[in-house]
């Protein structure tokens, strides 16, 4: 069975593209979204196997929808999309227990992180 | 031009009251000689002997406390001297006050010890002139001095012997300490004054011997005639030691005024900073002439009064407070100075300190700006590398597969890829991250940077020994491997290459060499090459290598490069 997900980032082209790369490597997308308040009402409706979600967004940051999310459901998963290399960010991801994907992705690494 | 005139003429009208004072002296002796002046001892030698030795010692304290910038001066030095014009000071007072207040005959008294103890200041200030001056003495030289000032010497004991057999052995010794003690100085003063004429540099240094000598001269002049009983109060060989102490002090001020012309052209260039230091320092010293001028006049007013009553004690007390106040002076001067230095050297630290602090907080802004652009590139690079794959990957038929296309896309592709190396170069640099160190195989971390940057075929890569465990943080290692790696391929070029990597280990660190078969580093190049912002590419940041530094040194490790060919060895400790 195609592995469902959702893909949130505030950046339109991004998603459309990222969706499409999906789809073209055989996983299905089951919901987009721009801003922080759309993952989690995508999250709570769709129940995808996997989030993929960027961290600096308007209306409801990465953060925030991440840990509501974990709250729904602890064993979520979710995987952070970002171009953003600070170092706290990157420190408060690893605290949650969230795998980074660093823009500009290597498709490869995106389809192996969610398989696993 | 006009500073040129100034000086001139200031060292004419320099010259002109030097001389002056000294026709005067002579003068007033010979006349005294010849008329018999009346009270000559009370009226004229004794303020003279008071007087001028005074001046000597404050100017000498004035040019203490502004050593710093007298040139051809080194301060131990002149703190010798200083001591050695207050031991003369002090034993002309006391011989004084011996002799014309208290009525006892001064020889032997403490006086004797101040005029023995003048000598060997001034035998320590000659000796650290010349160290200062780093000259080669040699033996020949110290030899001809020793032996001329013994040849002095010998006639002079052999003198006070013969005649000295009836005195007590204190008086004896005494009698002997003076020509002994100046003729151990003269032998620094010949030498002085070899070097000193042969390099017809050092005005000042010649007037001090020139003192010296005719001091030394005096001394042994004095010595004849006590011992003959020929010495009498006002007798011209006291014109001898009067000119000594007022050459010396016309010299003081000489480098004083010298040290003010010198010291005003660098305060302008360098010192402006420390305008309050100037004004600190000149201020105490204001007012400590102010106290002493004071003191000194109400003194004078005291003993006018005395003198009426007959009453000697005001006298003895008010030399005593004299004294007192000039030690307490000079105390004050000389800390003074003291704390002027430590204020300067605390201004110094300051500003090291404030240009640290704003460094470091002109990176941590340049992080936050680094990682806002680098956000704001990264997505839509992102795009355009997944475009691109989309392109790529398009299926077969389509318009979008012909070569052309896919040839440039190539290219855009590899620019991309350049882009993203760039942008983590610098956040690489700019990220101050903690280190998480595991030990782990050195080959593991090799092969992801290997596979994360594409070699080029034409390029090999010859792996030795890479099983070797290492503590690091495989993470950070990686940045360090992937700009190395990086930088050997960029130097290669399109030539075919070679990149060995070899680890060795020993009992405290891992030592990993990695080489390239590229071209030399300039030479202009290679000592800055772990500076920041150094590149000799065109695509290069200049961070690069800075950052390898800093992961390398953070691990508290080191990395060093050497030539022919290039290796970068790094060294991590094992614990």
């Amino acid at each position: 069975m195609k592995p469902s997900v959702i893909v949130i980032d505030d950046d339109e082209d991004t998603v459309r593209l990222f969706c499409e790369f999906l789809e073209e490597h055989k996983i299905h997308v089951s919901g987009k979204g721009f801003d922080g308040k759309a993952a989690i009402q995508l999250f709570q409706e769709k129940k995808p196997d996997c989030v993929l979600i960027d961290i600096m967004m308007p209306n409801g940051s990465g953060f925030y929808a991440i840990s509501k999310i974990k709250e729904l459901d602890p064993k979520a998963r979710i995987i952070a999309v970002t171009g953003d290399g600070r170092f706290s960010t990157e420190q408060k991801l690893t605290k949650l227990k969230i795998p980074i994907i660093y823009k500009p992705f290597k498709m490869d690494e995106v389809i192996s992180k969610i398989q696993n | 031009m006009s500073s040129i005139f100034k000086e001139n003429s200031f060292f004419l009208a320099w010259i002109i009251s030097l001389g002056t004072t000294l026709a005067i002296i002579v003068g007033l002796y010979l006349l005294n000689i010849t008329f018999g002046i009346e009270n000559f001892s009370r009226n004229v030698s004794l303020p003279m002997y008071a007087v001028i030795p005074g001046v000597l010692v404050i100017l000498s304290i004035w040019s203490l406390s502004r050593s710093n910038s007298i040139a051809n001066l080194p301060k131990r030095s002149l703190f010798f001297l200083t001591i050695s014009f207050c031991c003369w000071f002090v034993a002309e007072q006391t011989w004084n006050l011996y002799e014309h207040v208290l009525d006892i005959d001064p020889y032997p008294s403490i006086a004797d010890f101040f005029y023995i103890a003048a000598p060997m200041f001034m035998f320590g200030a000659l000796l650290n002139f010349l160290k200062s001056q780093e000259i080669k003495i040699s033996k020949k030289k110290i030899f001809s001095a020793c032996f001329l000032s013994v040849v002095i010497l010998i006639p002079s004991i052999y003198f006070i012997m013969e005649k000295n057999t009836e005195s007590n052995i204190l008086e004896t010794i005494i009698a002997l300490a003076y020509p002994i003690v100046d003729s151990v100085l003269l032998v620094p003063v010949i030498i002085s004054i070899l070097f000193t004429i042969s390099t017809k540099s050092n005005f000042f240094w010649l007037m001090i011997l020139l003192g010296i000598i005719i001091l030394i001269m005096a001394d042994n002049l004095f010595l004849f005639l006590v011992i003959n009983d020929e010495y009498v109060d006002g007798h011209p060989v006291d014109i001898l030691w009067i000119s000594g102490y007022t050459i010396w002090a016309f010299m003081m001020f000489y480098s004083i005024v010298q040290s003010k012309t010198h010291n005003d052209e660098n305060i302008k260039k360098i010192d402006k900073k420390h305008d309050v230091k100037n004004i600190e320092k000149h201020g105490v010293l204001y007012i400590l002439i102010l106290i002493n001028v004071t003191i000194v006049v109400l003194l004078i007013q005291i003993n006018n009064f005395a003198e009426a009553q007959d009453d000697l004690i005001f006298a003895y007390f008010s030399f005593i407070l004299v004294v007192i106040v000039i030690i307490f002076s000079s105390m004050v001067v000389i800390l003074n100075s003291k704390l002027n230095k430590s204020l300067q050297n605390k201004t110094k630290q300051l500003d090291q300190t404030t240009r640290e602090l704003i460094k470091s907080e002109r990176f941590t802004a340049i992080g936050e700006l680094a990682s806002r652009i680098s956000h704001d590139i990264r997505n839509p690079l992102s795009n355009i590398q997944m475009s691109i794959e989309l392109i790529k990957n398009c299926p077969p038929g389509t318009k979008l597969e012909s070569d052309i296309i896919q040839k440039k896309i190539e290219v855009a592709s590899k620019n991309v890829e350049r882009i993203s190396h760039q942008i983590n170069d610098v956040l690489g640099f700019v990220k101050n991250q903690k280190i998480e160190k595991h030990v782990f195989r050195i080959s593991s971390c090799i092969n992801e940077s290997i596979e994360a940057i594409r070699i080029p075929t034409k390029i090999t890569i010859q792996k030795t020994n890479l099983d070797t465990e290492i503590l690091a943080d495989p993470f950070q290692l990686q940045i360090v491997f992937n700009n190395i790696i990086m930088n050997a391929i960029q130097a290669i070029g399109k030539n075919k290459g070679k990149i060995n990597i070899e680890a060795t280990e020993n009992y405290k660190e891992t030592i990993l060499k990695i080489s390239n078969s590229g071209p030399e580093i300039p030479d202009n190049v290679f000592p800055h090459i772990f500076e920041s912002l150094i590149t000799t590419k065109q695509v290069g940041t200049g961070l690069g290598l800075i950052s390898c530094k800093t992961i390398i040194e953070n691990h508290g490790g080191s990395i060093t490069i050497q030539k022919n060919p290039v290796t970068f060895t790094l060294k991590l400790p094992k614990t």
